[in-house]
């Protein structure tokens, strides 16, 4: 089947086609167009190589890619020459050219691109900086690898394809082999509470990855058609025209040789500040390569045994599936959590209604449907605080271990801040991405000096948690970029952040015997169980909740009752109940509130606090 | 769009120029841009600004034409400029600087090498640029709106476009060659290389006749002397913050100021900016590595820095309906209700912050000066969203800073003396009241800021002037600023027992100068729990607020009409002083008879004033009026029943025995010693209505807890 590889292969030439055809205006709209028809084909998808999984070297320039990323900084709209005109010089012929998803114009070596011919069209594209969506966890990494390496096997059937893709494996198997060894590393890097900052080598530059020592790609995506719905920290997923011209890398060269001055006399003053950011905005293509989107998609989850689009009516089946489920999954992990939490089932459930949490909606300032938990009285052993954060990182897709160190709090970069002589935002750890879970060690911390920098990151930590957004610093204002993080908090005492729920960790077996607990667990957690419960959370954060008014009622007059025994009752305590029976109701896959579980937040709170007492 | 005849658009530029004037008074022609001519002339102006909205008058056509094809016709304009100079000056030009005396000699020298009869413009072997010693720029028709940077696309490139933003960067002022004169080394003839791009290839053999000729293979050199400089400046734009979707990036430009319109700006300024977008001219070897792509930047013709909330407002009037909206009859509710509509209930706390916004009116009768600005300070118990109301008046306010107690020092919020680095200069800095002159500073934690830098408040709360004497450095800077402070109690929650000095720890002095005190307290009370309940349980069900009567207004609107607000500038009729002294004799009556929280005093009054001049300009009017006096005492009448409303409701949880206590305790107090009568214990405490058997029983059980003790006589009170 030539005509499946070469829209895979070269789809600069169906591009071509579609130009002549359409014209320079509606160009983008018919390749948009024509491409998602293809991909909508049978196993057309997998054909098309992910970025993440293939090195760039093993890509072939200008064919089809995927690469699913995040969206780290927005750059500076390009304009370029969506059409331009060639003139051979021998025949004098002139001929229209397309200029979309591609960096440079392709000319013969008898031809020459005539920049004042009246039939360019001056257009302009976006240019997105896009990285691997930080904080993605180990097993989503993996099971996009094995599912896509099955999947290409499975179809690929003529020869040459075959090589190529036999050598993709290779490179696939060495990489999970290494992954699973870097894995370790990064591990062992991270418990070793980051000490290091992540930018050793001077000449490789800042790829801009918000999260220490994470590994990934970073690319520049241009995107054509001016669709502007896509926001900073959007997961997307995108399928481009690769680029890797190896002549943009001179770009930036010449523009740090040009003040030398070189064969033409520059006048001085022109541009002064845009060789750094000219270098900033034009990474070597080899490190940073060039996507030219020709569809972007966002991504509700990241979670690689369910479907995109999860609200969408056509998976409404594989929901309902789950929500069938859900009082049992339920009560899977609930046990699961009490094990871990050393037979602390009060604590479990705190964790299990936090695991489900994600803001659902904003009113105004307030963020309703977070659940920052704070776990006290943690045990002070290393080995403890390592194994929960295993356990929660192999059930959730997206999650960031953060050991509060008084050096970690000085040094890191916690709030992404605008570089203005790079033209760029430099990231930060708080740039996540929607449904991350970040873990914060609090018992890492020690008595000792907190700079400056150290107060903005606590500051900024504590507005993350209490109101879902972190500010951006433009140094002469600050942007306001809402996040949607659960945080869990595990500390000794009471945490210095703001969370809305502290529980005292009141352990039934004792600690220093949690080495056999999650030995348990692990024993326990088969493949089948673990995707169960995957699904089963990924699936309760995008749920839709309703409350009936007759719920509404109870709950009212509940309120006025409670506030009548106990002055100390304020509106926040109402909002975390309310948050609280949602997650109870909807982790028993109801997606209605329900009597029972108002009234089971209510005992949960009591419960706890009394334990607070 | 058939192309014009550039021909005959200059004969029509020249036409406009000579001929366009506005009438002056009495019918008198100004010739706006002849009067202008003749100073270019002459050396005196430099610059010429074409108002299109003149253009368009004279000729509607043309001004399109300038729109589309912008620097296209800013040449033409300089051409006809150029043309037309010589007829307008009128006298000989006093040489300005080394370049004028150096084109006048070659012009001299031109001239004494042709023959005088010949008709030959002695000029014209020079090129026009650098001749020319005066800019044209272009300024956009008024009604025009500002584009925001992300909406300037690739069909604006070549046009005349309007933009604002931020300067995020300028580079330092540096001469750009736009002439460049070389003289040749062999038969000494100058030539001119006029120069438009950011590079040029300097020219080495020299294309005079003679070397032509000769072959002599003259070299060409570079001569500063007679070269053209132009001053250049790069400067960098951004986004204004409003501008920007939620969750983008503010987008940036690139912008080229030249001559006159260097220096303009500074970092951090707010600018629109009239000008050419145009793509970067690429020569050599970049053209080609840079392929298809075209940098962009914006050629500046107009920079005008802005306040940025001024012309945001100004911008728009409001619309009928909005107007329609704001003269409904319960406007001021729903104006103080659209105020932090998230946080529930506290009406009058936010009626008077609405009142704040907007301000009284300032006087200065003869030389002493009364501010119009109100100040008010919020108290409460931790978690009654105090910050919550400062931060969103920090939003709504169109000029405002935001500082907490515990972050500022009396320096950071004044002024503070600082040795610039560079120049070795004592430079001030502005604190954050300075900044918010004529706005608005929220100081949240008042309570936690430290004595000495709270005095420094008490002149700006006062005076509205912030005087530094520090450093060589003796100056007043201004400060009109209204206050409005947050502070908790000092011992967590408020404590009805206490007064309010003592509750939030905050001198006498500095309380009177709060025209406005509000506790605001969270108390159980059935009905508003269920309200809150209501409110909350719909916000989580509805995701959002609940439909109470109103729409709560936008903040823009509200924006907007405060400045509208804002500009009026009511006064107090003769007839109301009467009425207003009366009420002001009568508070002071009351507060001498029941021992007050609060202070009633002559700032009391003027609080009294402000507090009407507000409400009369909230309605628009030129007057106060008897209502807004009323208003105004019942605002205050609400604030002291807010701070003394407490004492009633811990009454009642009080029980009789621990009054009883309260009253034979203060007895002790006011005499000093440790002893009390029983006698003078009992009928005092009968004057305050409680019964005999009350008393002794209130008095055996505070024996019995030890706190105090009877003797066997039971004639005192000794306590231990």
């Amino acid at each position: 089947m030539p005509g499946v590889d070469e829209w895979v292969e070269c789809p600069l030439g169906i591009v071509s086609e579609i130009f002549a055809k359409s014209g320079p205006s509606q160009c983008h709209e018919k390749v948009t167009e024509y491409f998602e028809k293809r991909l909508k084909e049978k196993n057309n998808y997998s054909l098309v190589p992910s970025l993440n999984n293939v090195p760039v070297h093993c890509l072939k320039p200008n064919s089809l890619v995927r690469f699913r990323c995040m969206i780290q900084d927005m750059f500076d709209p390009e304009f370029f020459l969506g059409a331009y005109e060639v003139i051979d010089f021998r025949s004098h012929e002139k001929k229209l050219q397309p200029g979309l998803y591609k960096d440079l114009a392709d000319c013969k070596d008898t031809e020459e691109v005539d920049l004042n011919s009246p039939g360019n069209t001056t257009m302009d594209r976006l240019t997105y900086y896009c990285v691997s969506v930080p904080g993605e966890t180990e097993w989503v990494k993996d099971s996009f690898l094995t599912y896509e390496s099955e999947t290409i096997e499975a179809t690929t059937s003529t020869t040459p394809q075959r090589q190529k893709r036999s050598l993709e494996d290779e490179t696939e198997d060495m990489d999970t082999s290494c992954s699973n060894s870097s894995e370790a590393e990064t591990k062992r890097t991270r418990t070793d509470a980051m000490q290091v900052s992540a930018h050793s080598s001077l000449n490789i530059p800042n790829l801009n990855f918000p999260l220490p020592n994470s590994q990934g790609k970073a690319c520049l995506v241009k995107l054509y058609g001016g669709s502007e719905s896509l926001k900073v920290n959007d997961v997307v997923e995108v399928i481009a025209v690769l680029s890797v011209e190896p002549s943009l890398a001179h770009v930036s060269r010449f523009a740090s040789q040009r003040n030398e001055g070189n064969d033409a006399v520059s006048i001085g003053g022109l541009s002064e500040f845009e060789s750094e950011e000219l270098e900033a905005h034009n990474p070597p293509p080899s490190l940073v390569p060039r996507l030219h989107a020709i569809l972007i998609k966002p991504l509700d989850h990241i979670n690689p045994k369910l479907p995109v689009g999860l609200k969408s009516s056509k998976n409404q089946k594989v929901i309902q599936e789950i929500q069938k489920e859900a009082a049992t999954t339920r009560g899977e992990l609930h046990t699961i959590l009490t094990q871990a939490l050393l037979g602390d089932s009060l604590s479990a459930d705190y964790l299990l209604c936090h695991l489900l949490s994600s803001v659902y909606t904003r009113c105004d300032v307030m963020a309703l449907g977070k659940l920052s938990l704070n776990l006290t009285k943690i045990p002070v052993l290393e080995g403890y605080k390592k194994s929960l954060y295993q356990l929660i990182e192999t059930l959730v897709t997206k999650s960031f271990y953060l050991p509060m160190t008084l050096q970690n709090l000085n040094t890191f970069t916690f709030v992404p801040k605008k570089d203005y002589s790079q033209n760029r935002l430099i990231s930060g750890i708080l740039q996540l991405s929607d449904h991350t879970h970040l873990v914060i060690d609090e018992t890492s911390l020690s008595t000792g000096q907190l700079e400056a920098k150290g107060v903005q990151n606590i500051t900024a930590l504590g507005n993350l948690i209490k109101w879902q957004r972190v500010d951006y610093d433009f140094s002469y204002h600050k942007m306001e970029f809402s996040s949607n993080v659960a945080s869990l908090v595990l500390s000794e005492g009471r945490s210095i952040l703001p969370t809305d729920i502290q529980v005292p960790l009141k352990p039934l077996v004792r600690p220093e015997d949690f080495d056999e607990q999650f030995g348990l667990i692990k024993t326990y957690l088969s493949e089948g169980l673990l995707e169960k419960l995957r699904n089963y959370i990924t699936v309760c954060k995008v749920l839709e909740f309703v409350m009936n008014e007759d719920i509404q009622k109870i709950i009212q007059d509940d309120f006025v009752h409670m506030r009548r025994e106990n002055q100390n009752m304020t509106a926040d305590d109402l909002h975390s109940l309310l948050v609280l029976a949602r997650y109870l109701s909807l982790s028993v896959g109801f997606s209605t509130m329900n009597k029972e579980s108002w009234e089971k937040a209510k005992e949960l709170e009591k419960e706890r606090k009394r334990r607070l007492q | 769009m058939p192309t014009r005849d550039y021909v005959d658009d200059k004969e029509k530029i020249k036409t406009f120029l000579a001929e366009f004037y506005t009438e002056g008074e009495k019918g008198k022609k100004d010739f706006k841009y002849g009067r202008q001519l003749i100073k270019l002339a002459h050396r005196e102006q430099v610059s010429l600004t074409i108002d299109l909205d003149d253009v368009n008058d004279h000729d509607p056509e043309l001004a399109d034409a300038i729109t589309e094809n912008a620097r296209r016709y800013s040449s033409l304009f300089a051409d006809a400029v150029y043309d037309m100079l010589p007829d307008y000056k009128e006298k000989e030009v006093i040489a300005k600087d080394s370049l004028d005396v150096y084109i006048e000699h070659r012009i001299l020298m031109e001239q004494r090498n042709h023959k005088p009869g010949e008709t030959r413009d002695p000029r014209n072997k020079y090129p026009p640029e650098l001749i020319r010693r005066y800019e044209v720029y272009f300024k956009s028709p008024s009604q025009q709106k500002h584009l925001s940077i992300r909406h300037v696309k690739a069909r604006h490139i070549g046009k005349l476009v309007l933009v604002k933003g931020i300067v995020t960067r300028a580079t330092e002022v540096k001469p750009v060659m736009s002439v460049a004169t070389y003289t040749c080394d062999q038969c000494g003839a100058e030539t001119y290389q006029p120069i438009t791009g950011p590079s040029f290839m300097p020219l080495i053999m020299c294309p005079s006749q003679d070397c032509s000729v000769n072959k002599s293979g003259g070299r060409l050199y570079l001569q500063t002397r007679g070269s053209k400089f132009m001053k250049f400046q790069e400067v960098k734009i951004q986004e204004h913050s409003d501008q920007v979707p939620v969750g983008n990036i503010p987008r940036s430009m690139t912008v080229y100021a030249r001559g006159e319109l260097t220096r303009q700006v500074f970092p951090g300024d707010h600018v629109s900016i009239t000008g050419i977008f145009l793509p970067m001219v690429k020569a050599g070897f970049r053209q080609l590595s840079a392929g298809l792509l075209s940098d962009t930047y914006l050629e500046a013709h107009r920079l005008v820095k802005m306040n940025k909330t001024e012309d945001d407002e100004l911008g728009g009037e409001l619309s009928e309906e909005e107007v329609k909206l704001l003269a409904e009859d319960d406007f001021y509710d729903k104006l103080a209700c659209s105020i932090a509509p998230e946080i529930y209930g506290h009406e009058d706390v936010k009626k008077a912050l609405l009142l704040l916004l907007v301000g009284g009116v300032d006087k200065n009768p003869t030389g002493m000066k009364i501010r119009g600005t109100i100040n008010i300070c919020l108290m409460g118990d931790p978690g009654v969203a105090k910050s919550q109301l400062l931060s969103y008046i920090d939003r709504l306010a169109p000029r405002s800073q935001y500082t907490t107690g515990r972050g500022s020092s009396g320096v950071g919020l004044t002024a503070a003396v600082m040795k610039d680095p560079l120049t070795g200069e004592m430079t001030l800095e502005g604190g954050a009241l300075v900044l918010a002159d004529q706005g608005i500073c929220c100081i949240d934690e008042f309570d936690k800021m430290l004595d000495a830098d709270r005095t420094a408040i008490h002149e700006v709360m006062e005076q509205q002037t912030i005087s530094i004497a520090k450093a060589g450095i003796m100056t007043t800077l201004n400060a009109r600023v209204s206050i409005l402070a947050a502070a908790n109690p000092a011992y967590g929650r408020y404590n009805p027992k206490k007064s309010v000095e003592q509750n939030i720890q905050l001198p006498a002095a500095l309380l009177s100068r709060f025209d406005l005190l509000w506790l605001i307290q969270d108390k159980p009370d059935r009905e508003n729990d269920l309200r809150l309940a209501q409110h909350i349980t719909y916000v989580h069900q509805h995701c959002a607020e609940p439909p109470t009567q109103f729409k709560p207004l936008d903040m823009k609107v509200m924006r907007r009409y405060i400045t509208l607000c804002k500009r009026k500038n009511p006064v107090i009729p003769e007839a109301l002083t009467d009425y207003i002294v009366g009420a002001y004799v009568e508070l002071r009556k009351e507060a001498r008879n029941n021992k007050d929280m609060t202070f009633t005093s002559a700032r009391t009054l003027l609080g009294v004033l402000r507090l009407a001049t507000a409400l009369a300009k909230l309605r628009l009017a030129e007057v106060v009026e008897k209502e807004d006096v009323n208003e105004a005492m019942r605002l205050m009448e609400m604030s002291k029943d807010s701070l003394n409303y407490h004492r009633e409701t811990t009454g009642r949880i009080q029980t009789v025995t621990d009054q009883i206590f309260a009253v034979i305790r203060d007895m002790m107090s006011e005499t000093g010693g440790k002893t009390v009568k029983m006698t003078d214990a009992l009928e005092r405490c009968t004057s305050r209505g409680y019964k005999p058997d009350q008393i002794d029983e209130a008095i055996e059980e505070y024996e019995e807890l030890n706190v105090w003790q009877v003797n066997q006589a039971r004639t005192k009170i000794t306590f231990i």
